[in-house]
Parts: structure tokens; sequence; C-alpha cells
């Protein structure tokens, strides 16, 4: 799975449509058939986290102190099972998984089962096509050995959350990120 | 006769030497003790909001809140900056902005130089926010609990734990 062969703003141009016809059809020829597939699981899970910003109340998720309620809507977007072959594989977070204490309700979230979640949710919040979303899921473990931070569980409560990781431009993990939507902001915390 | 003169000397080096020995014992030993025992942490809490507005030079070294997803974000502050020691068995408390409290438990210093950690953000009398969150944490790689709301905008807090934070 390879987007190497065309530079990063040519990827995202043409996830946006923004290249000239003739400009789209050499950039695909450019790419190998790894990289096709990539490239159509990008979009694939473009259209399925713009759906989901869409939804039923999209103007509150489009409202800027609503941005919790977003992750929510992307992340439930981002569970869904990848449909088709080439729908791009997502890297899973070193850190063990904790079985459900509520399964019902989805409480208790191990970290591998977010994985994929998280990482669909930065391939999509990524303005530009950042080397971190996908990734194949083999060579990660490689590094997994090493002295990192690592969020063995995490219980959200009555919340919604994902776990997901920072990376900077070399691909080297910068930090580790739970983020949980808010539902109910405080009357006397101002938010 | 003489053997007395010898080893009287003897004995008294070898008390002086228990004595020494005693001494840096009881030194040492409550030092290393307190160094499996309690760690230096830090704490960021950063307003993040998506209306235009400046960053605060302060975040200029957090690299990670300049990457996806925090780059959505076109306005940070600083709201608190803490410095805490985290001892085991005693969990650390810090107040947010917010009114919420963010709960930081040492339970474990690791051979590889790592701390795992309990975590809590909750409210007294209120649901819990984060009921509950293990981490095992690098010294200097953060990790944040983001997603409260706060005038209009939205808590990142970040949690260096260990002497590199």
């Amino acid at each position: 799975m390879s987007l190497d062969a065309i530079d990063d703003d040519r990827v995202q141009r043409l996830l946006d449509g923004d290249l000239a016809p003739g400009e789209a059809d050499a950039a695909r020829a450019e790419l190998d058939d790894a990289g096709r597939a990539a490239l159509d699981g990008h979009r694939r899970l473009g259209e399925a986290m713009r759906a989901a910003a869409r939804g039923r109340d999209a103007e509150a998720a489009l409202r800027p102190d609503e941005s919790d309620a977003l992750f929510a809507r992307i992340t439930a977007a981002a569970a869904e099972p990848a449909e088709a072959e080439g729908a791009p594989r997502l890297r899973a977070l070193p850190g063990g998984a904790t079985a459900p204490r509520r399964p019902a309700r989805g409480r208790w979230v191990g970290v591998g089962a977010l994985a994929a979640a998280a990482a669909a949710v930065l391939a999509w919040l990524g303005s530009r096509p950042g080397p971190t979303p996908v990734a194949d899921a083999g060579p990660a473990s490689a590094p997994a050995a090493e002295a990192r931070t690592e969020v063995l569980a995490v219980d959200f409560g009555q919340n919604t959350g994902t776990v997901f990781e920072v990376e900077g431009d070399e691909g080297e993990r910068l930090a580790v990120v739970v983020w949980i939507e808010d539902p109910a902001p405080l009357a006397g915390g101002g938010g | 006769m003489k053997n007395t003169w010898t080893t009287r000397p003897r004995a008294r080096a070898l008390g002086a030497l228990a004595a020494t020995l005693a001494l840096a014992g009881a030194v040492a030993g409550p030092s290393l003790a307190a160094a499996q025992d309690e760690t230096p942490a830090r704490v960021l809490v950063v307003l993040a909001k998506e209306a235009a507005g400046p960053i605060d030079p302060a975040l200029r070294d957090v690299e990670a809140l300049q990457r996806p997803p925090f780059d959505a974000f076109r306005s940070m502050q600083v709201l608190d900056r803490s410095r805490v020691t985290l001892r085991r068995g005693s969990p650390t408390n810090v107040e947010l902005p917010n009114g919420r409290r963010l709960r930081i438990e040492l339970q474990q210093r690791l051979p590889d130089g790592r701390f795992r950690v309990k975590v809590s953000i909750n409210r007294p009398a209120q649901n819990d926010y984060l009921p509950l969150l293990h981490v095992v944490a690098s010294p200097g790689e953060p990790f944040f609990v983001a997603g409260q709301s706060h005038q209009g905008g939205t808590l990142v807090v970040g949690v260096y734990v260990g002497d590199a934070g």
C-alpha cells in the first residue's frame, strides 16, 4: 500500500478532485496497484466521515465548540468494517486490550480495538495526507518493544472516546491522546 | 599483648567501616526507595478553539499540539501549568479550570524506566468524565486527555511523567 510514488500535495489534490482531468490521469498512472487501492481507501474513508458529519444534527457538529460531538460521529463511522478490499488497513497502537467491563454499553475499551477508529480519525481530520493515519499493520510491531508511552486500558464511563497517537513528520510518535466527548458541559465551568 | 596492640586498630577500623556503611545505608536506603516510589510530573492545561486567535508562545515546543488533529484548532491558550510529585499509593490531584479534578496516581516504576500511572477526571458528586485510565508513561513522551468543553473551546490536558518531563 504505497502512495509514495506521488507527492503529498498531489495526493490531496487528487482526493479533493482539484487536479485537472489530465493531471489526475497522470497521477493515477504513476501509482501501482497497491497505491491505487490505498487511494480508493482514502476516498471511501473520507466519504464515510463526511457522511457522518452531515448526520442528523450536522449543524451542531460544525459548531466550533462541538468538536467532541464531531469526534464521536467520526469514531462511530470509522468503526464500521471496511467494505471492500483495498480499504486502508489500520495500524494498532501498542498496548493491551481490555475485556469490556460493561459490554452492553461499551464503556471499557481496549486500545487495540480503538486503534482502527483512531487512525481513521486522523486520516480524516488531517487536512493533508499525513504519514500516520493509514499504514501497514505488519511492521508496526517492531517499535512496539521500545519503552514508549502506552495506554493500557481506559474506561470512558458514559461518554464516547477514542485513543490515538500523534506522529511527527518522520513518523515518530510525539504523544498518545485519549479523546473523550463531553456531552454535558459543566454549568460552572463556563463551557 | 602484641596481638592486642595490632587488633585494636583493626577493630577500630572495622567499627568505623560498619558505622560508615550503616550511615550510608540509612541515607541511601530511603532515597533509593523514594526514587522508586515517587517521580516528578508536569500537567499542562490548554484551552483550544477552532476560532482564529493566538497560539500561546509557551506551546511552541509542544510539537504534538501542532500536528493533526490538534492543528484543526486555530487558537490555543495555556490555562495552567502544574509541577507535581507523584507518589506511589497516594493520588495527586490537579484542579482543572472547569471544576473537574484530574487525579494521577503512580502505581509502579518499571525496570525500563517507564511509570505505570492511574488517571481519572471527575467532579465531586457528578458522573465521572474519565472514570479510569491506565497508562504506562515514558519520560519525555506525554499523553494527552482532550475533549472537555470549556468556554467555547476544548480542554487539552497534557501529562508528562518522569524527569524528562
